[in-house]
């Protein structure tokens, strides 16, 4: 199955939970997908998601300053975006499981359930 | 090192690629967009991923849809407006950032910065001239006259302060009609001025045309400009001469009254006595007008003179210098009453 597919619906999520880890800006919250396991993130996608969340209110931004490189734009996860995350994270539990019982059903991998983030 | 130029060159290119690719979006969208994008393809590349990052144009349509903006092509009509005006407008960030940076340059920029409110009467004013000349299809003095007409002056001259502070816009082509009246101020200003001044002009000289009347040729004698009632012609002896008839290179008799039929004629020289000038009774041509000196006369109760009270006019000189060579008779004649003078200068008149 071509995970990118499946990605485009749950980008949100993935990057609203790496940020509320961390702030981060761009490429920093790439990499960190990246890292979580999903090898296949396309980071114009990240990019735009990351705009369209601050559009929505979910993240707040501000720009840190560096000596010897560029200036970073860094998002923060605000009170709106916890609670959307929080949303979000419970469809998704609740998608994910049932998802899961009905392609499982009688495989071998019933046992084992992956969790996106979980190392 | 060589290879990091080569790669930041590619990021740029890149990036630029992106952007044109979006170009069809507001440029603020843009802008928000894409502002870190050199920093993290930097980062990308740094990060051991290579430098290649695919087709920009895919890689803004995966930005775009991420995005939840709308898909390329969508909003093409918008393009070329959008695009003339940020050109226009950069362009123009462009001169001024270079005048700008040169002294006479700033100084000059100042200046028009001060003036900014005279051109702001200026061009009330031009718009006003403008919008009248085409209403009234006929060239416009430079102010109006005592008349209504002040009313719209005075309202566009106002609405072109108001704009000039800024304010009185509530639409955007509002702004692009005050930079169109400002452009329109600076051609037609000179032109404008050039009408109006011409107007004066020509009014001043139709009014002093109208004041200057040229004397018919028929009758009546100006002389220096002043009205003739009565001549009185001295012979080369220098005695006063009586039943003179004068005649001009026309063969014209000259004639002081304008009007031969009258029967008597104000005379403008004896100020406020109640004389009157009347015509010969001997003469047969122009109803004796054209026999001088004039005798006066009184008038009766119709206004008509009465003949029996025909006398001489004084004559203004009782004896003048006699001409070279002129015999001259010892005694005055007892018709003339001489006038208690002393001799006038051979000037005369």
């Amino acid at each position: 199955m071509d995970t990118t597919q499946l990605l485009k619906g749950v980008l949100d999520v993935a990057v609203l939970a790496v940020i509320q880890d961390e702030d981060g800006y761009g490429y920093d919250v790439v990499r960190r997908l990246r890292q979580a396991g999903l090898d296949d993130v396309g980071d114009a996608s990240v990019y735009g998601t990351l705009r369209r969340l601050y559009a929505a209110g979910a993240l707040s931004t501000y720009v840190v300053a560096s000596d010897d490189g560029p200036h970073r734009k860094y998002y923060g996860i605000n009170a709106q975006g916890t609670a959307l995350l929080a949303r979000q994270r419970e469809t998704w539990n609740l998608f994910s499981g049932t998802m899961s019982r009905l392609v499982n059903r009688g495989s071998a991998a019933e046992a084992r359930i992956r969790v996106i983030g979980e190392k | 090192m060589v290879g990091a130029v080569t790669v930041s060159g590619r990021v740029h290119e890149f990036a630029m690629a992106v952007r044109a690719a979006l170009a069809d979006l507001p440029v603020d969208e843009v802008d928000e967009l894409t502002e870190g994008l050199e920093a993290d393809l930097a980062d990308r590349v740094a990060d051991g991923d290579g430098d290649d990052f695919g087709d920009p144009v895919e890689y803004a349509d995966e930005l775009r849809r991420a995005a939840g903006l709308a898909e390329r092509g969508a909003i093409a009509t918008k393009r070329r407006p959008v695009d003339v005006g940020r050109g226009v407008r950069d362009a123009a960030t462009a001169v001024l950032a270079r005048i700008r940076s040169s002294k006479i340059g700033a100084e000059v920029l100042e200046l028009f910065a001060v003036l900014g409110p005279a051109f702001w009467l200026l061009r009330g004013w031009a718009v006003y001239e403008l919008l009248a000349t085409i209403v009234s299809n006929s060239e416009q003095p430079l102010l109006p006259g005592a008349d209504l007409r002040w009313i719209p002056l005075l309202a566009v001259v106002v609405c072109s302060v108001q704009w000039g502070r800024g304010r009185w816009l509530p639409w955007r082509w509002l702004k692009a009609v005050r930079v169109l009246s400002s452009v329109a101020t600076v051609v037609a200003v000179i032109p404008l001025i050039g009408i109006g001044v011409g107007n004066i002009t020509n009014d001043v000289w139709a009014e002093a045309s109208s004041s200057y009347t040229v004397p018919t040729a028929q009758s009546g004698v100006l002389a220096g400009g002043t009205v003739v009632s009565n001549i009185f012609a001295y012979g080369p002896d220098g005695k006063p001469l009586k039943d003179v008839r004068l005649f001009d290179d026309s063969g014209d008799p000259i004639v002081t009254t304008t009007d031969p039929t009258q029967s008597y004629l104000d005379d403008a020289n004896q100020n406020g006595s109640d004389t009157y000038l009347v015509p010969s009774q001997a003469a047969s041509g122009q109803n004796g007008w054209d026999v001088y000196p004039l005798q006066q006369a009184s008038l009766d109760a119709n206004g008509n003179p009465v003949p029996s009270t025909s006398r001489d006019v004084v004559p203004p000189f009782a004896q003048i210098q006699p001409l070279i060579g002129a015999s001259v008779a010892p005694t005055p004649t007892a018709a003339m009453t001489p006038k208690p003078s002393a001799h006038p200068s051979s000037s005369g008149r």
